[in-house]
Formats: C-alpha cells, structure tokens, sequence
C-alpha cells in the first residue's frame, strides 16, 4: 500500500507528487498552493486508481488511514474527498481505497465508524 | 520510515535513559516486573487467596522511525477486539493521561501498584480511546502522542499459568507521503 503516491494537480496542468521532489525539496499536502487545485489522484505503481476533480468551493481532503495492532501487520487506507460548508453545515464525500484495490464511497464522515470515522482537520484544510 | 509502537521500562528520572522496546512486530508480556519480555517467567503476577494483584504497568507510546516525515500524524486511536480472552479471573485495565512517563512500582514477583484504570475490553474499533497528541514532521527516534498504560488485573479465581494473548490495536491519520 505505500507504494500508491498522491499527486496534486493544478488548475495549470501542472502536476506535483507529494513528497520529495527531484530537485531535493519537499512538498508537503499542507503546503500544496489550495488556490489553484483542480484535481487530486493517487497513483500505484505508475498507475493512476483515483482521480479527483474538485469544483469550486469544495476543500480537498487527504489522509493515510493506518491501523497498526501490537505485533501484526498493518493496513492502511487511503481518504481522499472533500468536504463544502454549505448553509452552514459541513458536508463530505469521501472515497476510501482499501490495500486489496477496492474503493468505497460515503459520505459525511461518521463518529467512531472503524473506517469512516471523521478526520482531524488540519490548519490548512480550515476555510 | 513508519510509525512504531514502543514499550517503555525503567528509569523516568530526568538525565537518565527511559529504555524503549519496539513492539511493533511482537508481543509484550505483562508480569511482576518493570520489564519487556516475549515470553518471560521469572516474575509472573501472584494470584491473591483474596482481593486482586496486579501485573506492572506496561507504558506504550508511539513514536517515529526513520527519515524525518514531512507532515502531520494525529487522530490516535487505541482499541481492543472488545472481548476478554484472557480467561477466569484475569482481565485488562488501560489509562492514557499523560506523555510524561512514569516508571512502574509495586513487590517484584507478587503485583503491581493499581492504576485504577478502565476496563481495556470496552474500547473497541467502533469506541475506541481517544489518545491526545500528535506530531508534524516528526524526526527520527521522536515519540509523540499520550502514553497509554495498560495493567492485567488478576483475581483469587485466576488459573497459573501465560492466559491467552490478546491484540492491541492503534490507529492514526497521516499525511507523509
């Protein structure tokens, strides 16, 4: 599973893994440029499994969901959506790809749920 | 570069070295002793002729291995399968109130001080406990997050012997590439 990369892709064409770049800096999904964002993938070995397309008003979400048990091997999920206050309420569609390919889709997050449990927002992702 | 999962045993005193045990790919075992070991048998816990004894508290934190990760980890979680496999009389109890250690006291080879904690079982994938901390961009050998103590209670009705093993599970949300 870690071998699937994200990649930010602006409203340029302009496309930019996550992670160290070839010239040694660093892009980190906190400091991707939220203005000019126009779509999201993720990539496993070489090949794109998601892409997403975001229009205007809807804020990217992005997170490796791990689970780690004491002594056995750990799985992790990817997140990728977004979410848009809309009359005041905060609403998400979130897709989840699981280690064996398969995606599921859903919609605000739900408190507790093993795998749709809301996020942590981060700084960056705040209006 | 990942995220492990580390036992902490010994001194808490400041200037001197807390020992860290990556448990990540192993068991721990909980026995009368301020001490990792996978299978040790040397200070097993005394089961009472009344009242409950106590394993040493085992402290457990996660902490960061590798190259420095650009981003964030939060959202801690930690749970239980929700069931008590441990057998008659022995059962599991949990506290996560600090990221200060404390080192575990108690009679070596007869019980641990109580932690006076909550029953570990009833934290499960869909109620988990929620640990506090997080890390960005965390360095090599950092730990971060709560310290979550764990204790097996042992009571008058416990049979001798290793109980069955049970499985620990944390969880957290990354953005490191």
């Amino acid at each position: 599973m870690n071998t699937i990369t994200p990649i930010v892709i602006y409203n340029d064409g302009e496309e930019r893994r996550l992670g160290k770049q070839a010239d040694g800096s660093t892009l980190k999904y906190e400091n991707i440029d939220r203005s000019r964002v126009s779509a999201f993938c993720l990539e496993k070995d070489g090949q794109v499994i998601l892409k997403l397309y975001l229009e205007e008003g809807q804020r990217l979400i992005w997170r490796k969901r791990e689970y780690q048990p004491v002594g056995g091997d750990i799985k992790t999920i990817h997140l990728l959506g977004w979410q848009k206050k809309v009359g005041g309420e905060n609403l998400q569609a979130i897709c989840y790809v699981f280690e064996d390919g398969h995606i599921e889709m859903a919609g605000r997050f739900r408190e507790n749920h093993p795998v749709f449990d809301k996020i942590e927002l981060l700084p960056s992702e705040c209006e | 570069m990942a995220v492990k999962i580390y036992r902490l045993t010994g001194t808490a005193n400041e200037g001197e070295a807390t020992t860290y045990t990556d448990i990540t790919s192993i068991n721990t075992r909980l026995n009368a002793e301020d001490a990792h070991s996978t299978a040790g048998e040397t200070n097993p816990i005394l089961i009472p002729a009344e009242g409950t004894n106590y394993s040493y508290k085992c402290s457990t934190q996660l902490g960061w291995d590798g190259t420095t990760g650009d981003g964030t980890i939060n959202n801690l979680k930690w749970y239980t399968d929700g069931a008590n496999g441990l057998g008659t009389g022995v059962g599991l109890q949990v506290v996560s109130s600090s990221d200060t250690y404390v080192q575990a006291t108690g009679t070596v080879g007869t019980s641990g001080v109580n932690i006076d904690g909550t029953h570990a079982f009833n934290y499960t994938s869909t109620s988990p406990l929620s640990v506090t901390g997080s890390v960005t961009d965390p360095t090599d050998g950092e730990k971060f997050g709560n310290i979550v103590e764990i204790q097996t209670t042992v009571d008058s009705t416990a049979s001798a012997g290793a109980t069955n093993s049970e499985t620990i599970t944390w969880r957290y949300d990354s953005t490191i590439a």
